[in-house]
């Protein structure tokens, strides 16, 4: 393992910290840092231009949009020229830029901008909030940037904040919606009580450290080493804390038994909010999860410990050498206990997603059962990295990769189906699936976009979200997790029926009689957008390689194989 | 940076970019497409200037030998170095012009030898052209007994033959077997675009005059009427329909000359078909078009059945597809002079000119030591690819669809019969003169002399004008095979560069008649000399230059060069096989009398005395002057394209001995029939003689089409048996179509019909039964699919979807139930990981 830290010893608080360095650091390594978080800059930049001339331009409102996408434009211009050439610590160790971080700013500032100009072609928010409802999505994704760089508990906590106050803003801004209302506060007691959770568990786990440093936790847990299970209080504190810090980013990506707010909210918000949520909260929070994860994990693993094998230690991987059940001591690896176990609530939370979808009535709320359903694959894919932690050959690296790959194709798909589901509520006024019968029929465009987007979530080849499937089911079979791609496989085929019977409604069933009446057809530039997005999957499905690679990359800074 | 190939490959791709250009955006190019036929003139003249750059590069890099003193001109006498005394009565010099087996490299034999060809390789991968290397290095030393027996004093050393070879693009690998498209350039490719190019040129120029009919949005068709009362149909213009065929011709002419290996020789050999079928069938509404284009193609089916049986047996025998050698491996021309060099190493003179029986020992190539090339092989190949340039070059016994092809627009008949087709065949045969073996080198003389006395004599009888034009060229195709047949290599193609010149000319020009009179039928012309006089005097000059008229020997019109020299080479032949000899050279005298007086019968005919048709008369006047240009041009080539640049020496017949290759000049099974070595056709011993006979021959020839047509003064009598019927067997073509027609299509016919009812009534029947005993076997399927397979599946979709409906209970939107959910399960999950 290595690591970026120098020096040993107790590192003093981050305020002091930063103070003494302030003075030491020269002009010139301060401008390095603030040339890396230059898109965070301007994210900011936007808002404070927001909240001003908001005060002074009472007619501002009516170009947000332009405004908001130059200042989105401009955020991912400034992240793809930093590219992903890592950077390491920056800020005395409080953000991070590796490749994985960087990567991931670069996703959650396109799904910013594809978010930003998608909102602009489906005409919500309406102008009174436009200024605030761009402000409040760009402190979300500022937020989120933060969570996916951040080095330091301090900066999980800033992030994980940042990203979800706004959110449950954004839910509730239909304020006359009363079902929009209802999803708000839902969303909003829920996310603190899980936010708590999550806090009391980065409490418990740097109590037992003695550091806030993520790389300092790491190379204390290191030094613990095997003295730790002699400890059982502090093991059990620990693997509470670590507990509580997965059930608070559970929470934001909807796993069971913390996803019971998604189908609520996903119904009372907007599309486009709920389009926002699944995609951009999820990445930051997958991103923050598997850091963490490798973060705590790896030393954890390392970290051996006998115990008899009698006990079924794994839970789904098949490890030859537990399975022999030999009497002798056999190594017993917290680390990969606890990805066994994100690997089951993964499982149950895929095939609750994909089952609970069947009856669903409502477009939005079948869309959060199918992210619910998602968010399984990805944490499967994080639980069986986790599970083969120790070992550093390319199985986790694989894993990784193919989980980041999978984010990033999740992106463009959901986005995309959001995407199409406001376009038909603006065309026909409804979001129930029955009364969107034969709704594709008159427009080739939107169909053919509709049809990539739900093929590609369900899996099919030659779209972007078979190959991701692909190479992620192909990822933890080479990793020993057969259960695992047994379990996903099965789910897929479930998915099948919700999805394509959206399909069958907008293309072949006979249209209801009122359908005709409110129709207001697709402007060239949401049909554009769509396509666009749809042109990406078919693209991405073909020449896979090149985005894998980067991908692979990534997960390489992650590991610090590199 | 432009070399050569690179030139060559624009000029190429030129005429592919304008097919492609109107294929696509047709309808966008001017007004009924009339900017399509400019754009493909001025693709196809930019094509002309490529290729005349890349000659003008080629022949500053590589000279023709100012041999002033080593070649006799064909014209104006020269030095003598060997005359056919001198040759037999030296004995070391017949010792060295026999021994070697093989007449091998250029020059007169007074310079025979050197090794075989200095292959210029181009790798694909360096592009820069100026990697031209001698590939193997180790050739020299492989070739050396010849090269020594060279060596005597009255030789200089032979420079190597120049060439430029390399592959594009590597289509497939199948083990040894690379699929490549390529380029072979040597002086013979260099100087046959430039004549493909340049007659093209100028066809397509005439073309815009021509085909002016098509840009109408609608045109009528006088030939067919329809309807009742019948009127002329209507169709749509075609104009760019026309340029399109036209420059996709062309492309496949060139890619034909410049091919380096067989694989893409048949490609763009079919090409060259489909293109002559879509052009030949170009007045598609006419069913004789319709028929002639049809015809064209399966009689052409015929000859490339040959062919690939040919090309087959090559590969076969020579284990690669290329032509020449290549860094990879010996190509197919070094692998047959290996074969024939170490075959005629054993052979043994016993006189002049007769070799011994050789042994028949191949000895092995070292490259394929599994593999030794064999004879027979050879021979099968010669014959199969001679085949195919049978059909493409309207020999005999293929000749039977070039009449029926003037079905087609006029300008196409020119292209056809001067640039593209019908020189395809030649061309070919020409190319692949090294891989001929004797024995079907014989059969190609045989073959040319065949068809060079049949289609005179059937264009003696001929009333319409592109019809006797098209016997002419199957005649003159004819000559150019016996010529090469008969070891002429310079000659035939000399001829084939020359012809192409005035049969473009007579073409066009009667394509010219043909839009000022209305009518093909020369028993509707006469008298229009005074009508349109510049088509009748450039028509003239064609007919000079066809007939070979000239001051013997010395100077005279393209065609007496080329004439003369193909006749020299028979009259060579007379020294070598007497008796054989004199009697093919007496046939080709003949022939050539014949050319005389046909085309001036032509000529009288239509120009000529009073006119018969005085209503064609009265509409008669002369072509514009984009149709009348070409025509002037082409007639200044043919009046030049013979000559030697004075002072330099260079003119196309040295140019062609540049590129001489190395060739058979005995077989293995007939071993009498010697080729014989075509320098010494040059002596002016021959050279005098011959001119003189053949200039005699052509005057016979010109008198007496002047007697009969010319003047008035003979006339045929009418109603003597033994002449009608004499006229009706050749206006008839000797009946060859109708015994075709007998022998082969009614047969097919037949069988065909029989086919059909067999198909109809049995195997239509049974497909019936078969296919309701399906039918049966699948409703039983069907129902144990829906009952069975279905009925478990719907049970199983059904038991998830309740069990999702079940789930949904879960989702009871009361908060504190979530909550709790969240508290539980946090707890399970410290629980399983604690305790597990």
């Amino acid at each position: 393992m290595h690591f970026r830290e120098k020096s040993g010893s107790i590192s003093p608080g981050f305020m002091e910290r930063l103070l003494a360095e302030k003075w030491s650091t020269s002009s010139g390594e301060l401008l390095r840092w603030l040339e890396a978080v230059a898109p965070e800059i301007a994210l900011t930049g936007t808002i404070v231009f927001f909240l001003i001339s908001r005060m002074l331009f009472p007619r501002f409102r009516y170009g947000a949009h332009i405004w908001a996408m130059a200042g989105a434009f401009l955020a991912v211009a400034l992240a793809l020229g930093a590219g992903l050439r890592p950077v390491g610590e920056i800020f005395s160790g409080v953000l991070v830029h590796d490749e994985f971080g960087r990567l991931f700013r670069i996703f959650l500032l396109c799904a910013l901008v594809l978010f930003v100009v998608f909102t602009s072609l489906s005409r919500i928010p309406p102008p009174v909030v436009a200024t605030e409802f761009y402000l409040l999505v760009f402190g979300a994704t500022l937020g989120m940037c933060f969570m996916a760089t951040a080095n330091h508990l301090v900066m999980v906590m800033l992030g994980a904040e940042m990203a979800s106050l706004p959110g449950y803003a954004l839910v509730g801004i239909k304020k006359q919606d009363r079902l929009a209302t209802e999803a708000a506060l839902k969303y909003a007691i829920f996310g603190a009580a899980t936010s708590g959770i999550m806090f009391f568990g980065l409490s418990l786990l740097a109590a037992l450290t003695g550091a806030v440093h993520l790389p300092t936790m790491t190379a204390r847990l290191a030094s613990m080493g095997n003295e730790l299970f002699n400890r059982p209080a502090e093991l059990s504190a620990l693997t509470l804390g670590l507990i509580f810090v997965v059930a608070g980013l559970g929470f934001k990506l909807s796993l069971v038994p913390f996803h019971f707010w998604t189908p609520d909210v996903f119904e009372g918000a907007t599309a486009e909010v709920g389009g926002f949520l699944s995609v951009a909260s999820k990445l930051a929070a997958l991103a923050l999860l598997t850091r963490l994860l490798v973060a705590w994990g790896a030393p954890l693993a390392q970290a051996e410990v006998g115990v008899a094998s009698d006990v079924s230690l794994c839970l789904l991987a098949t490890d030859p050498s537990t399975s022999q059940g030999s009497p002798t001591f056999v190594p017993l690896r917290p680390a990969n206990t606890m990805g066994n176990l994100l690997g089951l609530v993964a499982a149950l939370t895929c095939t609750f997603g994909n089952l609970a979808a069947y009856g669903q009535t409502n477009l939005k709320r079948l869309l959060a059962y199918s992210t619910i359903a998602h968010a399984g694959y990805l944490a499967m894919g994080i639980g069986a990295a986790a599970g083969t932690l120790p070992s550093f050959s390319g199985e986790c690296r694989q894993l990784l990769a193919s989980v980041i790959f999978y984010a990033s194709v999740y992106l463009l798909m959901n986005l995309g189906i959001f995407a199409t589901t406001a376009f038909l509520r603006n065309k026909f006024g409804t979001e129930e699936i029955d009364a969107l019968a034969g709704g594709g029929r008159d427009d080739p465009a939107l169909l053919v976009a509709a049809t990539v987007f739900l093929f590609s979530l369900t899996g099919l080849p030659p779209l972007a979200g078979f190959m991701a499937k692909f190479v992620l089911f192909a990822a933890m079979a080479r990793a020993g997790f057969w259960s695992l791609v047994l379990i996903g496989v099965v789910n897929t085929v479930f998915s099948l029926f919700y999805y394509l019977r959206i399909v069958r409604v907008l293309a072949i069933d006979e249209p209801r009689g009122m359908l005709g009446s409110v129709a207001d057809s697709l402007s060239w530039a949401q049909r554009a957008f769509l396509l666009g997005l749809a042109a990406a999957l078919v693209i991405l499905g073909i020449w896979w390689g090149g985005l894998f690679a980067v991908c692979e990359r990534a997960a390489t800074s992650l590991l610090a194989l590199g | 940076m432009l070399s050569i190939p690179i030139l060559l490959t624009i000029a190429w791709l030129l005429p592919l970019g304008s097919f492609l250009a109107i294929l696509f955006w047709a309808p966008r190019l001017g007004k009924h497409g009339s900017a399509a036929g400019l754009l493909a003139t001025v693709a196809i003249a930019a094509s002309f200037v490529c290729a005349l750059a890349a000659a003008s590069l080629w022949f500053t890099k590589y000279p023709i030998p100012s041999a002033e003193s080593h070649h006799p001109p064909y014209g104006a006498s020269g030095s003598q170095p060997h005359s056919q005394d001198t040759r037999l009565a030296d004995p070391s010099a017949r010792e060295s012009a026999s021994a070697p087996g093989l007449w091998t490299q250029g020059k007169a034999a007074s310079k025979t030898q050197g090794p075989s060809q200095l292959i210029l390789w181009n790798a694909p991968s360096d592009r820069s052209g100026s990697t031209e290397r001698s590939s193997r290095p180790d050739q020299a030393s492989r070739v050396s007994p010849r090269h020594e027996l060279a060596n005597s004093p009255t030789r200089e050393p032979l420079g190597p033959v120049p060439l430029l070879t390399g592959d594009w693009y590597v289509l497939a690998e199948f083990g040894h077997l690379r699929l490549t498209l390529g380029y072979y350039i040597d002086t013979l490719t260099i100087l046959m675009v430039l004549m493909v190019t340049l007659v093209a040129t100028l066809i397509h120029i005439y073309s815009l005059g021509y085909m002016h009919e098509e840009l109408h949005p609608e045109v009528s068709d006088q030939e067919i009427l329809a309807g009742d009362p019948p009127q002329p149909i209507r169709r749509p213009g075609r104009f760019a329909r026309f340029f399109q065929y036209l420059s996709l011709f062309c492309f496949s002419m060139l890619g034909l000359v410049l091919a380096n290996n067989l694989f893409m020789i048949f490609i763009f050999w079919e090409l060259v078909g489909i293109c002559s079928y879509l052009l030949i069938g170009f007045y598609l509404e006419r069913p004789q078009a319709v028929r002639a284009a049809s015809k064209a193609f399966i009689v052409n089916r015929v000859g490339d059945f040959g062919m690939l049986v040919g090309l087959a047996a090559w590969w076969g025998a020579a284990g690669t597809f290329h032509f020449a050698d290549s860094p990879r491996s010996l190509g197919l021309f070094s692998r047959v002079a290996q074969a024939e060099l170490d075959h005629n190493r054993t052979g043994q003179v016993v006189s002049p000119g007769i070799r011994e029986q050789p042994s028949g020992q191949v000895v092995n190539n070292p490259d394929y030591p599994e593999r030794p090339v064999a004879y027979g092989l050879l021979v099968l190949g010669g014959l199969g690819v001679f085949c195919g340039c049978v059909g493409k070059s309207a020999q005999f016994p293929l000749h039977v669809w070039l009449p029926d092809a003037m079905e087609g627009p006029t300008p196409v008949s020119a292209l056809i019969h001067a640039a593209t087709m019908v020189a395809a065949g030649v061309y070919l045969v020409g190319r692949f003169y090294p891989a001929f073996p004797p024995e079907v080198l014989l059969v190609v003389a045989v073959v040319g002399l065949a068809s060079l006395l049949l289609a005179g004599m059937m264009a003696l009888a001929a009333t319409e004008i592109k019809r006797v034009l098209a016997f002419s060229t199957i005649s003159q195709l004819g000559l150019m095979m016996f010529a090469l047949g008969v070891g002429g290599w310079t000659a035939g193609l000399f001829h084939l560069l020359t012809h192409a010149f005035f049969k473009a000319l007579l073409f066009l020009g009667a394509g010219s008649v043909i839009h000022c009179v209305g009518t093909g039928d020369m028993g509707q012309m006469g008298g229009l000399v005074r009508k349109i006089p510049w088509t009748a005097g450039t028509m003239l000059v064609g007919c000079l230059a066809i007939a070979g008229a000239g001051i013997p020997p010395w100077v005279g019109l393209s065609g007496f060069h080329s004439k003369d020299a193909v006749l020299a080479q028979a009259y060579l032949l007379m020294n070598y096989i007497p008796g054989i000899g004199h009697l093919l050279f007496s046939l080709a005298l003949i022939g050539a009398a014949m050319t005389a007086f046909y085309m001036f019968r032509l000529w009288y005919l239509v120009f000529w005395g009073r006119p018969r048709s005085l209503d064609q008369l009265h509409h008669a006047h002369e072509s514009p002057p984009v149709m009348v240009v070409p025509l002037v041009v082409l007639s200044v080539f043919a009046i030049i394209a013979g000559w030697r640049l004075p002072g330099l020496g260079w003119g196309i017949a040295p140019a062609l001995e540049q590129a001489r290759p190395i060739s058979f000049i005995s077989g293995q099974w007939w071993p009498w029939w010697v080729v014989p070595p075509e320098a010494e056709s040059h002596q002016d011993s021959i050279h005098v003689v011959v001119s003189w006979l053949a200039f005699t021959a052509a005057a016979v020839g010109f008198v007496l089409a002047t007697l009969f047509y010319g003047t008035g003064l003979f006339r045929l009598p009418s109603g003597v048996g033994v002449l009608n019927g004499l006229v009706l067997l050749l206006q008839r073509r000797f009946f060859i179509d109708e015994l075709y027609q007998r022998l082969f299509v009614a047969p097919a016919l037949h069988l065909a019909s029989w086919a059909a009812l067999i198909d109809r009534k049995i195997i239509d029947n049974l497909a019936e039964k078969l296919a309701a005993a399906v039918v049966a076997v699948a409703n039983s399927g069907d129902l144990l699919d829906r009952k069975v397979v279905d009925g478990s599946l719907v049970g199983l979709g059904q038991g998830i979807y309740g069990l999702g409906r079940q789930l949904r209970q879960v989702q009871t939107g009361l908060l504190r139930q979530y909550l709790l959910a969240v508290v539980v399960g946090t707890i399970v999950i410290f629980v399983l990981v604690q305790f597990l």
